[in-house]
C-alpha cells in the first residue's frame, strides 16, 4: 500500500542524486584536464619571465616576478589538488546514493517473470551453440588479427643489425662495451705483484690465454677493431679465468699457498660464504671477485662474490628456457657442472638447459642464447673457453650419427656465432684448452674416439688422433709440446701437437691403460703426468720416447691408493699435488722420486666436487653448501 | 605528518628543479626557520597484520559459502559483499587481492628468483579451495571487484547467451597472457588493468578512472562485465568450480519446472531443460565435432606460429624495450617529449648502444613468448568449439556451475523457496497446477 507513495521519491532521489554525480564527475574531469606538475614550468607567462630573466640577470625585479607567479602557480595547484580531493568524496557519495536509491527503487518495482511459452519448437541450445561457436571464432580472429596488424604496422624503431647499431651510434660501441663492461682495475695489491706468477718450471711452451701470439696474423674473422681492449696476457695469466686455471692446466702461478688450515676453528679460513644455489662447477677468479654458478630444476644463476670478503655482490638469474624438450640430468652432473670463463670483459656461462649467457662485471645480462637442451645420457658438463674475445662452446651430444654435436665460437661481445663446426661425434664431457705452439694456436678438444685440434681464428681443423673410447669426460692437459688425453676406457696418450690431418700413427708418443681416469683429468707438469682413477693416484714419466709408438704402455713410476672417491681434478702449487676428495678432504701431497710423501690432510666439513682456483696467497674451494676463501 | 612530510618535500623538489632549469639565476631562498626533515622509510605493516587479512579473508569466504549453500539468504551476501568492498577494498586499497595473486604465483614459479609471501599464496589459494568445496561463493561477496559490481547491477538486460559465449573466452586469454608476462617478469598485466583499483584508493590514473567508470557504468545494464567477460582469477575458479562438491541450488528441494527462475539470473547462469534433438541434426553436431577434434592441433599450431610475429606489441609492454625505444626516438629527433625513465637513463651517462641491444635481445624472447601465447589460444579457442559441439542433455532448471557466482538472486523466484521460508503456505499460491 506504501508502494505508490515511495516510488517516485525514491526514483526522484537516485535522479536527483545521478544529476549531482554527473555534475561532480563533469567537474572532476574537467580539473583533473587541467591539472599537472609540469605545467608549473610549462606555463607561457613563466617561461617568458625565465628567458626575460637569462637576457636581463641583473634586472632585480625579475626575480621578484618569478617568486610571485612561482607562488601563484604552487598555490594553484595545491589549489586544484584540494579541489580534486573533496570532490572524489563527493562523487563516490553521490554514486552510493545513486546506486542505493536505484536498487531501492528498482526493488519496489521488481520485474515480474516472463517465461516464454513452454512447447516453443526452436532448440535453443542448439541455436545457441551454433552461433556461439561463429561467435568464439571470431573474437579470437579480431584479437589475432589486431594483434597481426599492429605487429606488421609497428614501426621499428630499434637498430635492427649490429652493423646499423654501430653505424647510427658511431662511436659507442666499443665505448658501451666498456662501460657495460669495465674491466676490472688492475692489480692492486704489492702482494699481488710480489706474487706475479711463476715462472713456467713445469715446462709450458706459452700460456695458453687469449691474447693473440705475438707472430699471429690476423684472421679474416677476427673480431671488428672496434672491439673492447682485451686485458693484457699477463693480466689474463695472473687470474683463474677459468676451468683449471689460466691454461686449463691445474697449474697454480703462485706458489705461496697455504698448506695448512682448520675449517672447524676457522683457523686459516679467510670467509666462507653459503651458496644460494648448488653446482659442481669450479670457481673462477679475475682479481677482486670471485664467480660461480648454480642451479636446480627451477633457477639457473651465475654469483659474483667479493674476492676478499666473501660478500655476494650480484647475482644474474638466468630464468631455464628449455625450449619444451625435457631435460634430465645425473645426480652426480648436477644443473650447474660447468665452470664459468671470463676474457676479463665479461663472464660466460653454460647449463645443461643449453642456456648460454655472457654477463658484465656488474651482473647485467649482455647476451643470451638457447642451444637447446642437448641429448646427453648425463647432462651437459662442457665448461667454457675463451679465445681473445671469443668463447669456445664444445656442445657434444647424442650418438655422433646424429649429426647434433657442434664446436662454436661465438662472439663475447654479442653472443653471435663466429664461426660453428659440425662434428659426427657423440655426447663428450671434456673441456677444450686453448694452447699456443710454434707460433700455432690450437684448440684442443676430447671426445670418443678423437683428439681434434682447431685454428681458434676459424674453426678449421688441424689434425686429430684416434686413441680414446668410450665415455670422455677428463679434459686435455699440455706440457712441453705434448697433449695429454684420457678417459677410462681407452686410456691416457701422450700425443704431439706439431702434426696436420690424421696424426694417429704419428704423432701418439706413448699412452698407458693404468690409472685411467674416468672424471678427472690429467695433471702433466712436463716431467711427469699425474693420473686419478677412483682415488688411485699414479704417476708417469712423462718424457716422449723417442719414436711415435702405439704400444709403449707404460707403467707408473709410483701409485698411491687414497682410499677416496676424487671428482675433483689434481692441481699443482710449486711441488706439491693438491687434491679434494668428495667426502670434504684436501690431500697435499709431495711427489718425491719413486714415491709420493703425504704433506697435510685438511677437512673441509663438507662434500666437495669442484676444483679449487688459486690466487695469491689465496685457495678458493668450493663444498657442497659453502664457497671457502683459504689463505694466511 | 605524512602530508606535511610530502609538501615539504614537493616544495623542495619544486625548488631544486626551478634552480636547475633557471640555473643559477634565481638565488636558493634560505629557510631559516625551517627544520629540514629526516629521511623516513615508509612503515610497513606488522607481519601480524597479513595474519589478520588472510583470517579475514576465511571468515569471509565461510560466511559467503554458509550464506549461499546452507542459510541461503540473499540478504547476508549482499551485507557481507559491502562490508567486504569496504575491508578488502577500500581499506587495504585492494591490494593484494586474489584475482592479482595469479601473477606473483606465476613469476614465483617462473624462476626469476622472486620469493613469494605466504599471505600472497593463501589469496591465491584459499579461493580456489572454498570453490573446490562450494562454488564460486568468493566471487559472491568476498571479491571486491565482484562486490562493487554486484553493487551496481541494478537493472541486468540480458545477453543473448551466443555473445556470452564468445566474450566468455576472453578471460581465459587474458589469464594466459597474465601468467606468460608476469613469469617471464615483464609486467603485471592485471594489476595495470585492474578498473577499481583508483576507486579503491581514491586515486589513479586518467586511463584507469576512464575504464573504471566504463565497467561501472555497463555493470548497470550488464551484469558482473569484469567478472564475467575480464577476469583470469574468475577462468580459475569457473574451471573448478565445474567440479565443485557442492553448489548453490536454484530449488531447495524438488524443482516444479514453474519457470519462474528463468529470467532471475543476471549473469545467464540459469540453463534451462533441453529439448529432444532430432536425428538429423544429432548426426551434424557428431560430425561438427569429429571434425573439430581433428583439426584441434591445426587450431594450436597456428596461433602459435602465428603468435612469433608479434614481439613488437608484445615486447613495448616491457619497460627496458619502452626506454630503449624513447631512448632511441629523442636520439632521432622524432619525439622532444621526455619521460622520466629516459631522463633517468641519460642521466646515468651511460651511451644507449647497450641498452638498444639489450631491447633487441628481448624482442627476440618475446617472439618465443608470442609464441607460447598463439599456442594458448588456440588451445582455448578448440576447447571452448569442442564444448560448444557437445551436447548434454539437461531435465531441471540449474544454474551452471562455472558461471554461476552464487549471488543468490534466484533464490526467491522459485515459489520452493518462498514456501521453505514460510513466505507463502503452497506454491499453487504463485503457481497453476499443471496439468496432467
Amino acid at each position: 500500500m506504501k508502494f505508490p507513495v515511495r516510488y517516485p521519491a525514491v526514483l526522484g532521489t537516485s535522479v536527483v542524486a545521478g544529476v549531482f554525480t554527473i555534475i561532480v564527475g563533469f567537474m572532476l574531469a574537467v580539473n583533473f584536464a587541467g591539472r599537472g606538475t609540469y605545467e608549473l614550468f610549462d606555463s607561457p607567462q613563466f617561461v617568458e619571465l625565465k628567458a626575460a630573466l637569462r637576457d636581463k640577470p641583473n634586472d632585480l625585479q625579475l626575480p621578484d616576478n618569478l617568486r610571485q607567479l612561482d607562488q601563484e602557480l604552487r598555490a594553484d595547484y595545491f589549489q586544484r589538488r584540494r579541489f580534486m580531493s573533496t570532490g572524489v568524496y563527493l562523487l563516490l557519495g553521490g554514486v552510493i546514493l545513486t546506486l542505493a536509491t536505484a536498487r531501492w527503487a528498482a526493488a519496489l518495482r521488481p520485474r515480474l517473470p516472463q517465461p516464454v511459452a513452454a512447447d516453443e519448437p526452436v532448440d535453443a541450445l542448439w541455436q545457441e551453440q551454433q552461433w556461439g561457436r561463429w561467435g568464439v571464432v571470431g573474437l579470437v580472429l579480431t584479437i589475432t588479427l589486431l594483434l597481426c596488424g599492429y605487429a606488421l604496422r609497428a614501426p621499428h624503431i630499434l637498430p635492427t643489425a649490429e652493423e646499423e647499431l654501430a653505424a647510427t651510434a658511431p662511436g659507442q660501441l666499443a665505448e658501451a662495451g666498456n662501460d657495460s663492461a669495465p674491466a676490472p682495475p688492475a692489480a692492486e695489491t704489492s702482494d699481488s705483484k710480489t706474487a706475479a706468477p711463476a715462472a713456467p718450471e713445469q715446462g709450458h711452451d706459452v700460456p695458453s690465454h687469449p691474447q693473440p701470439a705475438p707472430d699471429a696474423n690476423p684472421s679474416p674473422a677476427a673480431p671488428p677493431a672496434a672491439a673492447e681492449p682485451l686485458p693484457s696476457a699477463e693480466t689474463y695469466a695472473a687470474q683463474w679465468p677459468r676451468f683449471r686455471g689460466p691454461t686449463g692446466s691445474g697449474i697454480s702461478p703462485y706458489t705461496d699457498l697455504p698448506t695448512q688450515w682448520d675449517v672447524a676453528s676457522g683457523e686459516g679460513i679467510l670467509w666462507k660464504t653459503e651458496l644460494p644455489l648448488p653446482g659442481h662447477n669450479s670457481p673462477i677468479v679475475w682479481q677482486d671477485r670471485v664467480f660461480v654458478s648454480g642451479a636446480t630444476d627451477q633457477q639457473q644463476a651465475i654469483f659474483c662474490f667479493d674476492a676478499h670478503r666473501g660478500e655476494l655482490l650480484w647475482r644474474l638469474d638466468v630464468p631455464p628456457e628449455l625450449g619444451g624438450a625435457e631435460l634430465e640430468v645425473m645426480e652426480s652432473t648436477g644443473y650447474a657442472p660447468s665452470t664459468l670463463a671470463t676474457d676479463g670483459l665479461r663472464i660466460y656461462a653454460i647449463f645443461p638447459t643449453g642456456n648460454l649467457v655472457a654477463a658484465d662485471w656488474e651482473g647485467l645480462l649482455v647476451w643470451r642464447k638457447d642451444l637447446g637442451v642437448p641429448k646427453n645420457p648425463y647432462g651437459h658438463a662442457s665448461s667454457l673457453a675463451t679465445y681473445r674475445d671469443r668463447v669456445m662452446v664444445q656442445y657434444d651430444q647424442g650418438t655422433g650419427k646424429d649429426g647434433k654435436s657442434r664446436l662454436y665460437a661465438l662472439d663475447g661481445a654479442t653472443g653471435d656465432v663466429v664461426w660453428e663446426v659440425p662434428r659426427e661425434v657423440p655426447s663428450s664431457w671434456a673441456t677444450p684448452i686453448v694452447i699456443q705452439h710454434d707460433g700455432r694456436t690450437m684448440l684442443i678438444t676430447c671426445v670418443a674416439p678423437w683428439v681434434i685440434a682447431y685454428a681458434p681464428e676459424d674453426g678449421q681443423e688441424l689434425w686429430r688422433a684416434k686413441c680414446l673410447g668410450g665415455e670422455v669426460g677428463p679434459s686435455p692437459s699440455f706440457a712441453n709440446g705434448l697433449v695429454f688425453a684420457a678417459n677410462e676406457t681407452g686410456g691416457m696418450f701422450a700425443v704431439r701437437v706439431d702434426g696436420s690431418g690424421d696424426v694417429t700413427d704419428s704423432h701418439i708418443l706413448w699412452m698407458t691403460d693404468i690409472d685411467a681416469p674416468d672424471v678427472c683429468s690429467p695433471l702433466a707438469t712436463g716431467d711427469h703426468v699425474f693420473l686419478l682413477s677412483h682415488g688411485l693416484l699414479g704417476c708417469f714419466d712423462a718424457a716422449p720416447g723417442e719414436e711415435p709408438n702405439l704400444d709403449d704402455s707404460r707403467e707408473p713410476v709410483w701409485e698411491e691408493d687414497l682410499v677416496s672417491e676424487i671428482s675433483a681434478s689434481p692441481s699443482l702449487v710449486g711441488e706439491l699435488i693438491y687434491l679434494v676428495t668428495d667426502e670434504g678432504n684436501v690431500l697435499i701431497l709431495k711427489p718425491a722420486g719413486d714415491a709420493c710423501e703425504r704433506v697435510a690432510e685438511l677437512e673441509m666439513g663438507e662434500p666437495c666436487r669442484a676444483s679449487p682456483a688459486f690466487q695469491p696467497g689465496r685457495i678458493y674451494l668450493r663444498g657442497e653448501q659453502h664457497l671457502f676463501c683459504i689463505g694466511k | 605528518m605524512t602530508s606535511v612530510f610530502r609538501l615539504v618535500c614537493a616544495w623542495w623538489l619544486l625548488f631544486a628543479l626551478a634552480s636547475d632549469v633557471a640555473g643559477e639565476l634565481i638565488p636558493t631562498p634560505t629557510f631559516s626557520n625551517h627544520d629540514i626533515p629526516t629521511t623516513e622509510v615508509p612503515h610497513t605493516d606488522p607481519a601480524a597484520w597479513e595474519l589478520v587479512h588472510v583470517a579475514a579473508l576465511v571468515i569471509a569466504l565461510s560466511l559467503a559459502s554458509y550464506y549461499a549453500l546452507v542459510s541461503r539468504s540473499r540478504k547476508h551476501l549482499l551485507v557481507l559483499a559491502v562490508v567486504s568492498l569496504i575491508w578488502f577494498g577500500f581499506v587495504r586499497d585492494g591490494c593484494i587481492c586474489s584475482i592479482g595473486a595469479i601473477q606473483n604465483v606465476a613469476l614465483a614459479l617462473g624462476g626469476t628468483g622472486y620469493v613469494i609471501p605466504l599471505g600472497v599464496v593463501a589469496f591465491f589459494v584459499l579461493p580456489l579451495v572454498f570453490t573446490l568445496f562450494f562454488g564460486r561463493t568468493f566471487c559472491a561477496a568476498v571479491c571486491p571487484l565482484g562486490a562493487v559490481q554486484e553493487l551496481v547491477a541494478v537493472r541486468s538486460v540480458r545477453v543473448p547467451r551466443w555473445i556470452d559465449h564468445a566474450l566468455g573466452i576472453f578471460p581465459y586469454i587474458y589469464l594466459g597472457a597474465a601468467v606468460l608476462f608476469a613469469a617471464s617478469g615483464t609486467a603485471f598485466l592485471i594489476c595495470r588493468y585492474d578498473p577499481f583499483v583508483a576507486f579503491f584508493r581514491l586515486d589513479g590514473n586518467a586511463n584507469m578512472l576512464i575504464f573504471g567508470t566504463c565497467v561501472l557504468v555497463i555493470g548497470v545494464f550488464v551484469g558482473r562485465p569484469y567478472c564475467r567477460y575480464l577476469c583470469p582469477f574468475g577462468a580459475l575458479l569457473a574451471l573448478l568450480s565445474r567440479v565443485s562438491k557442492w553448489h548453490l541450488r536454484i530449488v531447495p528441494g524438488e524443482c516444479i519446472e514453474c519457470r519462474l527462475c528463468e529470467d532471475a539470473c543476471p549473469y545467464g547462469a540459469i540453463q534451462p531443460p533441453t529439448t529432444p534433438q532430432p536425428a538429423e541434426q544429432a548426426a551434424r553436431g557428431k560430425r561438427q565435432l569429429r571434425y573439430l577434434l581433428l583439426a584441434t592441433p591445426v587450431l594450436i599450431a597456428l596461433p602459435a606460429w602465428i603468435g612469433t610475429m608479434w614481439s613488437a606489441p608484445l615486447s613495448r609492454l616491457d619497460p627496458h624495450v619502452q626506454l630503449a625505444e624513447q631512448v632511441r626516438l629523442e636520439e632521432l629527433g622524432q619525439t622532444e617529449q621526455t619521460t622520466d625513465a629516459s631522463e633517468a637513463f641519460r642521466n646515468t651517462g651511460q651511451p644507449p648502444v647497450q641498452l638498444y641491444r639489450e631491447a633487441r635481445q628481448l624482442q627476440q624472447r618475446y617472439a618465443q613468448l608470442g609464441g607460447w601465447l598463439g599456442a594458448w589460444i588456440g588451445l582455448v579457442l578448440s576447447v571452448k568449439l569442442i564444448q560448444l559441439s557437445v551436447r548434454r542433455r539437461r531435465i531441471k532448471y540449474h544454474p551452471e556451475p562455472s558461471g554461476c557466482v552464487s549471488c543468490g538472486r534466484c533464490f526467491k523466484s522459485c515459489p520452493v523457496e518462498l514456501v521453505r521460508l514460510g513466505l507463502i503456505q503452497d506454491v499453487s499460491q504463485v503457481v497453476e497446477e499443471k496439468p496432467a
